[in-house]
């Protein structure tokens, strides 16, 4: 029977696509650090190899000859080996930021002059904005702070001294000085080059390994993504256990039983239903404090709502097979009430709420992202989509974060319709049973 | 039998509500005069306050005769000294006449000081702007409960004159109310002659008579905020009445700008105020008062749950005084209520508001790239001012047993880097901030600089603490397995999460691990008071002309007396308290002359660095601002001691150019794009 239904789900192409797929994302996901982090996933220093990705051991800087007693950021690490070129090796995953709590240096795009002007990287459209120029002699010190209409200087501009504190003001005019503040008119504009300062969210970058951008905070989005789904995925694991557990001993007792007890649990069920979910959460949130809030605490919260939904599909499957005459039989064998609830009601009630299985995922993907997005679910040291979507959606100016953050909700919530789809088709009673 | 036991049950219960209800509202119609209660309490506070200075002039007496240590003795002479010079006038509230003022006055009148605003202002027209905070508030009313709400400066802190005002931009004494004033030999007693032509704005006579209503209201107890009943109580000797036309502060130590600083305090209608009784907060909530500066709200124009205006007093007295004719020039000011800072900036870009506040670098620098700016509708200005900082930084709890270690405290400041929040989130806009009062020119510490973010720094602090060992996260503990976690509370808002996520993130490298707890406004500020918090991302606005340290830091505004719980309801929410440093704070309080203030300042600031009581955040000292281009502004744009383009009311609307830009907006002629910076008083660190 179970191998038939096996065939038959094989037999859906979409689902069964849809199915692998699902299911290379999982294993992704189960790959964890080495795709995604922070955290080098081998090094070669000095002629040994270590895998900081996959030990619990933290290297301080100290470790590697450096000179503080923090952990080593291992991308500033694989630059210096680079620099030095003693033989020492970094192999970073292929994305390698942590989800949260990891932003990027500033990233600084040098513009392109030519004829007077001011252009794009490109060298096609004439810049407009705010850039600056450094002192030749170190690069970290600001010289000038200035804006640029149509690649010309134009409006103020700021100087700095040698230790980039504030030395004078400029005005300029179609990259013409108009005015100076400082004594010596401050130094000429042209010569040093232009550099645009990106400030977060960050576009996309192929140097600077930012897939998809960055957000608002400066981290990055593809991590985000990855380890929003990884959260999704184990707090779906939790979830199922907890709710298909309550739910089917709870609904099968109440078919079986009936009675005072099925009464008294549906009264139960009743006042639980009519509980707002949304408000129970807030509470919660504002008396234990949203950073000690863990996925634990939230998934059994979301369970204690949800398990109502299987049990009243048992509870109704229950009292239609306990009428049957096989369990009648069983019974009357001498069986006990678990052992006929479980080994003889339930394989023939489980099919309705098997088909159930991959939208109780995807509901629980959009609550969790729901909830995120309203600022009451996990703390921020999870990632989330629902964060990203909410930073997107109030910085629409930088399309890309929400652009990947919608993109990639609807392929995984499409591919979990596509295996729901598939399932109820497998299941679907109609195509095994006739009834007499 | 059950059913219409019910229904007379509910009967009655409606019964009573109705005639509850009706109680309360007869109850504030009713007439109140408070005249006879204000004489007996006249009575009553002065002999309380000589029988006080008489028991403490004994117990001092006795102290002195016993056994004192030099420096104890040497105080107690001073108190003594103190006690014996307040006893020759001991009276708090004089009724005199002007027969009876000394006659060895020097008055003087501030009339030698530069104009304010611009000659070229026009009167008219209306100002649109938004309720600041987001919310309608909860009261008109000056004092009282929540009186002190967002929108209270707008109404009365910008608006209502002191018989001695401070010039915006010399910082030197103008008139006020008063037109001229003087000050006795010792520097403690202020007389002021009141402007002959001061006037309410429903036409009455401003007299010494309202100064001795206030001063009665602000010793009440019917007043829910004791900081009035302190202030007054404690930094006044007294006041008195010259007939009508003067009258006479005593402060309870000579001060510096003592005119100015004495008569600080706002002055209430006498015939308005007879109200005033225990339930006058009820009473005066939403009842427009009769004011002595330039604007009035009228009682339909409290549009409750949309807009708020103010009007500009028909015949203002001082509309041609030297120093307020070129300012305060629309003939409204229009305050709507929004909710949501999005929206303010969308009906700004509309054209709905007239002036905006880009704090935010992405709304400064990307979103106001529009047409409406590059074709010089909308101007775009920075200003460069001189004004108290506030003081914004991670407050943190001494009594907390970890936070009470200094060296702990030492490493939270070595490891909150808000140089990165400053370059990152705010794009360099902004400077470290170095010490609790900054921005008061000579009397804020000028070299003084806070501990850098630095790694290593903070984690030998820590290890000097006892933290040594890392835990799994990376969270450093002690022996017996305390981590160095603690909760930062703040306000919920968008820009708030960035800056602390950041400093989170840094703070993680340092081994201490930040849980963050953003909440909404008064819960926030009610937990703070209460004195729960761990740390607390707070900033106090400074007040000129002298920083405060008192309110802060001192013992007597820490813990309960005697015991070890901490005050509620007070500024010192550091819950600071070193018996040591009061004697600092008390002088540096009631320090006579400007060099006082200033080594004291100095000191106290030194000390408080030393014991990294906090960890100070950033500063702007600039206030920057878009506005559509009928608003007009003098040609220094504004003054230098302000922290707001429209506190001291110096703008105009310019109907001419309204249309001309209306007009504009429809043809699609443009005007040149203006992004101007005045920067004549931004400081310059370093001269190479």
């Amino acid at each position: 029977m179970t191998l038939r239904r096996l065939s038959r789900f094989q037999a859906i192409g979409r689902g069964w696509w849809a199915f692998r797929i699902f299911v290379f994302l999982l294993v992704l996901a189960a790959l964890d650090q080495t795709l995604v982090g922070r955290r080098a996933l081998a090094v070669n220093y000095n002629g040994e190899w270590l895998f900081p990705a996959f030990q619990q051991r933290t290297y301080t800087e100290e470790f590697f000859g450096g000179g503080e007693d923090q952990e080593v950021d291992y991308r500033v690490l694989a630059k210096r080996f680079k620099e030095e070129n003693k033989g020492g090796k970094v192999i970073m995953p292929p994305v390698p930021w942590d989800p949260v709590l990891d932003s990027d240096e500033l990233q600084k795009r040098p513009l392109v002059e030519s004829e007077g002007k001011i252009y794009f990287p490109g060298g096609k459209e004439p810049f407009s904005g705010y850039a600056v120029q450094y002192w030749p002699k170190s690069q970290d010190i600001k010289l000038r702070d200035a804006r640029f209409r149509s690649g010309l200087l134009q409006g103020p501009a700021t100087l700095f001294d040698g230790k980039g504190e504030f030395a004078g003001k400029q005005t300029w005019f179609e990259g013409k000085l108009v005015e100076t503040s400082a004594e010596d008119g401050g130094p000429v504009a042209a010569g040093i080059p232009w550099v645009q300062l990106l400030y977060k969210p960050a576009p996309p970058t192929l140097a600077e390994q930012h897939f998809l951008g960055t957000d608002s905070n400066g981290w990055d989005i593809a991590a985000q993504l990855f380890g929003g789904f990884q959260v999704i995925v184990k707090a779906a694991f939790l979830f199922f256990l907890l709710i298909y557990g309550a739910g089917i001993t709870i609904g099968c007792l109440q078919g079986y039983l009936g009675g005072a007890f099925d009464l008294i649990v549906e009264r139960i069920v009743e006042i639980i239903s009519n509980i707002p979910f949304l408000l129970v959460v807030i509470i919660i949130t504002a008396n234990i404090g949203r950073d000690n809030i863990d996925l634990m605490t939230i998934v059994v919260i979301f369970a204690a709502f949800s398990w109502i939904g299987i049990s009243a599909y048992l509870r109704t499957a229950t009292y239609r097979e306990k009428a049957r005459d096989y369990a009648a039989a069983a019974r009357v064998q001498g069986a006990g009430t678990a052992r006929v609830i479980f080994r003889h009601i339930l394989p023939n009630a489980i099919s309705t709420i098997v088909t159930l299985l991959p939208f109780t995922f995807a509901g629980l993907a959009t609550s969790l992202t729901a909830l995120d997005y309203l600022g009451f679910g996990l703390p921020d040291s999870y990632p989330s989509w629902g964060r990203v979507l909410e930073d997107g959606t109030s910085n629409l100016s930088s399309p890309w974060i929400v652009c990947s953050v919608f993109a990639v909700m609807v392929s995984v919530l499409l591919l979990i319709t596509f295996i729901g789809e598939a399932i109820r088709e497998a299941f679907d009673p109609k195509k095994f049973t006739t009834y007499q | 039998m059950k059913r219409p036991a019910l229904i007379i049950a509910a009967f009655a219960l409606g019964l009573a509500s109705f005639f509850l209800s009706s109680c309360k509202k007869d109850l504030s119609a009713k007439p109140y005069d408070n005249t006879a209660e204000r004489e007996a309490f006249y009575k009553s506070y002065n002999a309380k306050v000589m029988a006080k200075l008489a028991t403490d002039l004994k117990a001092t007496e006795a102290a002195l005769a016993g056994q004192l240590s030099d420096k104890d003795r040497k105080e107690k002479t001073a108190l003594l000294d103190g006690l014996k010079r307040r006893s020759e006038r001991p009276t708090y509230f004089e009724f005199l006449k002007p027969e009876d003022l000394p006659q060895d006055l020097q008055w003087t009148s501030g009339e030698d000081q530069p104009d304010i605003g611009s000659p070229q202002a026009k009167k008219g027209g209306t100002l649109h702007y938004y309720l600041e905070g987001y919310a309608f508030p909860a009261t008109i009313r000056p004092i009282g409960a929540e009186a002190n709400n967002s929108f209270r400066s707008y109404h009365t802190d910008d608006i209502e004159l002191y018989p001695v005002m401070l010039h915006p931009d010399t910082a030197k004494m103008i008139p006020g109310l008063a037109d001229r004033w003087a000050v006795s030999a010792d520097g403690q007693e202020v007389y002021y002659h009141i402007d002959p032509e001061a006037r309410w704005s429903d036409g009455k006579k401003v007299t010494s008579r309202d100064w001795m209503m206030s001063y009665y209201m602000y010793l009440s107890d019917y007043l829910s905020e004791p900081f009035y009943r302190n202030y007054v109580g404690e930094e006044f000797w007294g006041i008195a009445s010259y007939g009508d036309d003067y009258f006479c502060l005593r402060m309870s130590t000579p001060k510096p700008l003592a005119p100015y600083v004495a008569g600080g305090s706002w002055v209430y209608q006498e015939d308005f105020f007879k109200e005033f009784g225990p339930d006058f907060e009820a009473r005066y909530n939403w009842r427009p008062r009769p004011t002595t500066g330039a604007y009035e709200i009228r009682a339909e124009d409290i549009r409750k749950g949309r807009s708020i205006s103010l009007t500009r007093v028909k015949d203002w007295w001082a509309k041609d005084r030297k120093y307020y004719r070129y300012r305060f020039n629309p003939d409204r000011l229009e305050y709507l209520l929004v909710r949501d800072t999005e929206k303010v900036f969308q009906m700004f870009k509309l054209g709905d508001l007239d002036l905006f506040f880009p704090i935010d670098p992405v709304k400064w620098y990307e979103q106001t790239e529009i047409p409406q700016v590059f074709k010089g509708y909308i101007e775009k200005v920075t200003y460069y001012n001189q004004y108290p900082a506030i003081s914004v930084g991670l407050y943190l709890n001494h009594h907390q047993p970890l936070l009470g270690n200094q060296d702990v405290r030492i490493g939270l400041q070595h490891a909150s880097n808000w140089q990165k929040v400053i370059d990152f989130d705010l794009r360099g806009d902004a400077e470290r901030l170095n010490t609790l009062e900054a921005g008061y020119a000579n009397y804020s510490h000028q070299t003084l600089k806070t501990r850098p973010f630095d790694v290593t720094l903070a984690r030998a602090a820590f290890a000097k603490a006892g933290f040594t060992q890392a835990g799994q996260d990376g969270i450093l503990q002690d022996a017996q397995g305390r981590r160095l976690s603690f909760t930062i509370s703040y306000l919920k808002q968008p820009q708030y999460d960035s800056w602390m996520l950041r400093i989170k993130e840094e703070a993680k490298k340092a081994g201490v691990e930040y849980k963050l707890e953003g909440m909404d406004n008064s819960a926030f500020f009610a937990k703070i008071q209460r004195k729960e918090h761990e740390m607390a991302l707070l900033g106090w606005q400074g007040q000129l002309p002298f920083p405060d340290f008192y309110q802060g830091f001192h013992s007597k505004e820490a813990y309960e007396p005697g015991t070890d719980k901490p005050k509620p309801m007070t500024n010192n929410i550091s819950v600071f308290a070193d018996p040591t440093v009061d004697p600092i704070l008390e002088a540096n309080r009631a320090a006579r002359s400007e060099e006082v203030v200033r080594d004291t300042t100095h000191q106290l600031e030194e000390i408080f660095h030393e014991r990294a009581v906090w960890v100070p955040a950033i500063r702007r000292p600039f206030f920057r601002t878009a506005f559509w281009r009928w608003v007009r502004w003098p040609d220094d744009f504004n003054v230098r001691l302000g922290n707001d383009p429209q506190m001291n009311h110096v703008l105009w609307i310019d109907q001419d150019i309204k249309k001309e830009t209306l007009e504009a907006m429809k043809s699609g002629k443009s005007f040149p794009e203006k992004n101007t910076v005045y920067d004549k008083h931004r400081e310059k660190k370093t001269a190479e």
